[in-house]
């Protein structure tokens, strides 16, 4: 962000007297002005969490209420009989699925992106800013111009089915995010503890690995979160390469939508909500964290 | 940190020289090799590869196909689905990339001032971020249902529809349309607002001061000051949503799955039920070959923007 010189003349105390009964735009009360805030907060609020909270009281419903003409707008007897039924079905088993797919592309990437941010952000060699670009422009390339050749390879090999069909996808496409969000974290640590760790005879990687590591395990920890929601929300590579045995949760759940949607509500709101809570807890806990490395990366999901 | 060009502009080429500058240089290269290697695999070679399969054609799912020269593309002129499904692409990328900025830009800004409870704000912009966009559209789904969703029961509740002819939202072309702009631009707020917190952050409170003893309203300084000095960054993110919104899939599969009819489906939708319903990959392999070559137009403009950003 590059900021234009503020070239605005010296205030004079006579020019800060006359602009200071100018005041806000809207010449409300204070008070006034507070609750119209609040009802600004509120109303985001309301818009922004409405489709968990429909699923959230769907799925305490019972089977007679989700299905009434018009359907209650709160569950008079609430039952957590939806959340038993998804659980001892096919979900558990999706749960299960996007649990490990997730996990282990996560390790994997977070391994491989942080060697890879350390060497762009702190060590000199040529070609860096073209191999950087290199590494950014292929993640904005459509997921659509390698879904079918990666279908035929996988395929060859025997992996379509296997869960090993989605952890060697996601674990390099998370690769360029996961480097860019590193490497801001790792720019903020200071030259000075590399050099005094050359100065006791550590070498590049030792530094690497004993000073510079541990000083960024909040930024390694917040990337990993960032990472492992762009795995578990994935849906088009997973959609493509599972079999009923390794469907993830969001392939599963549209798929149970498409099937089983006009009779299950209460079991399909439960599978969303289970699905959607664990992450929605870790994000409100680590909110502040979780900005900082999503604007670092630039964004991308 | 919250400079989206900063890494490109603080990386220093120089070049290496004695042995201490050529043990650095290979430890450099031995950390990226995996990386590197792994783009080529899983990047380059599936790019080309499709780039390969869009001059091929019959077989099925990609195995015994026959070299089609330049069919596939002659093919495109003439496919009408093809063209509505362009037209679809293009039109759901404007729409829903304006909403995303003016919407996103409005929440940071909001989130931006300073109250009690300011986090709360700052969440509930988190928070579709966090939901799968394909389990996502499965609930706006569920509450657009016309028999057992919560917008027709709430319509109906408040006496506002009768029953008997409930609102079919997701049946009439217009409206499901209409329903997937609301959608994405509910769905990618959240992004654009992030950005933008970041980037308001970035501006030092001196400027609005000097601003506000300058005698500008609220509004002027909206209009003169923090907008201006968000345009590299409004920018970076008005080029990251067009190139996300072109590649669109999830989001409509999983809400409207193209219906009804044609009338909602969108490039990447139309080459998915090419591959994966009729397994033509070489023509599929086109439409994908058409999607990037769009694409990349944007790319090329992040990049430039990037290294302009960077190098102030």
């Amino acid at each position: 962000m590059a900021l234009a010189p503020t070239t605005t003349a010296p205030a004079t105390e006579s020019s800060r007297q006359a602009a200071r009964p100018r005041g806000p735009l809207l010449k409300l009360k204070p008070l006034t002005r507070q609750t119209l805030l609040y009802l600004v907060l509120a109303v985001i609020i309301v818009v922004q969490f409405l489709p968990l909270i429909w699923a959230l009281l769907t799925s305490l419903m019972t089977p007679q209420e989700t299905t009434a003409v018009p359907v209650p707008l709160w569950p008079a007897h609430p039952t957590v009989s939806s959340y038993s039924e998804a659980l001892q079905g096919d979900i558990g088993r999706y749960y299960l699925n996007s649990i490990i797919a997730s996990l282990v592309s996560t390790l994997v990437t977070m391994f491989l992106a942080t060697l890879a941010a350390y060497a762009f952000a702190r060590l000199r060699f040529r070609w860096k800013r073209l191999i950087l670009l290199f590494v950014v422009s292929l993640s904005l390339f459509p997921p659509f111009s390698q879904v079918i050749p990666l279908y035929m390879v996988l395929q060859s090999l025997h992996l379509i089915g296997s869960l090993l069909a989605l952890i060697i996808p996601y674990s390099v496409f998370g690769l360029p995010m996961a480097i860019l969000i590193l490497m801001a974290f790792l720019q903020e640590v200071p030259f000075e503890y590399e050099e005094a760790a050359a100065l006791d005879g550590l070498s590049r990687l030792g530094a690497f690995v004993r000073i510079v590591l541990p000083m960024i395990i909040p930024g390694l920890f917040t990337t990993a979160v960032i990472v492992f929601v762009g795995d578990w929300n994935e849906y088009l590579f997973a959609l493509n390469y599972t079999t009923t045995a390794t469907y993830t949760l969001p392939v599963g759940i549209v798929i149970l939508s498409q099937t089983e949607f006009t009779t299950n509500f209460g079991v399909l709101s439960a599978a969303m909500v289970m699905s959607v809570v664990p992450l929605v807890a870790l994000i409100l806990l680590l909110e502040r964290r979780i900005v900082s490395g999503l604007t670092a990366g630039g964004l991308k999901g | 940190m919250a400079t989206i060009g900063a890494p490109l502009l603080q990386t220093k080429e120089g070049s290496p020289r004695g042995p201490l500058e050529r043990r650095e240089e290979r430890l450099a290269w031995l950390m990226l090799l995996p990386v590197v290697l792994a783009l080529l695999a899983l990047g380059v070679y599936p790019v080309l590869s499709t780039l390969w399969f869009s001059f091929q054609q019959g077989g099925s799912f990609g195995l015994g196909t026959t070299s089609a020269g330049l069919a596939n593309y002659l093919r495109l002129l003439h496919d009408d689905q093809f063209w509505s499904a362009l037209r679809f692409s293009l039109l759901y990328s404007l729409v829903t990339v304006c909403g995303q900025m003016i919407c996103g830009t409005a929440l940071a800004l909001f989130a931006n001032r300073r109250f009690r409870g300011r986090w709360l704000a700052r969440a509930a912009i988190l928070f579709p971020w966090a939901i799968p966009t394909a389990t996502n559209s499965v609930i706006w789904a569920y509450m657009f249902n016309d028999q057992y969703g919560l917008v027709n029961s709430l319509l109906e509740h408040l006496g506002l529809m009768n029953p008997a002819h409930p609102i079919v939202w997701l049946g009439s072309a217009q409206l499901a349309t209409l329903l997937i702009y609301v959608l994405a631009i509910w769905k990618a707020n959240s992004l654009v607002a992030l950005l933008v917190l970041a980037g308001l952050q970035g501006i030092p409170e001196e400027v609005y001061e000097a601003a506000r003893v300058d005698g500008a309203s609220r509004w002027q300084i909206l209009w003169r000051v923090t907008l201006p000095l968000l345009r590299p960054v409004l920018l970076v993110t008005l080029i990251l949503r067009t190139i996300e919104s072109l590649q669109a899939f999830d989001l409509i599969s999983a809400f409207t799955n193209g219906g009804p009819g044609n009338a909602t489906q969108n490039l990447g939708l139309y080459i998915y039920l090419q591959i994966q319903q009729f397994g033509d990959f070489g023509y599929g392999s086109t439409i994908a070959v058409v999607l990037t070559a769009i694409t990349l137009v944007f790319i090329v403009l992040y990049m430039r923007t990037l290294l302009r950003t960077g190098t102030r």
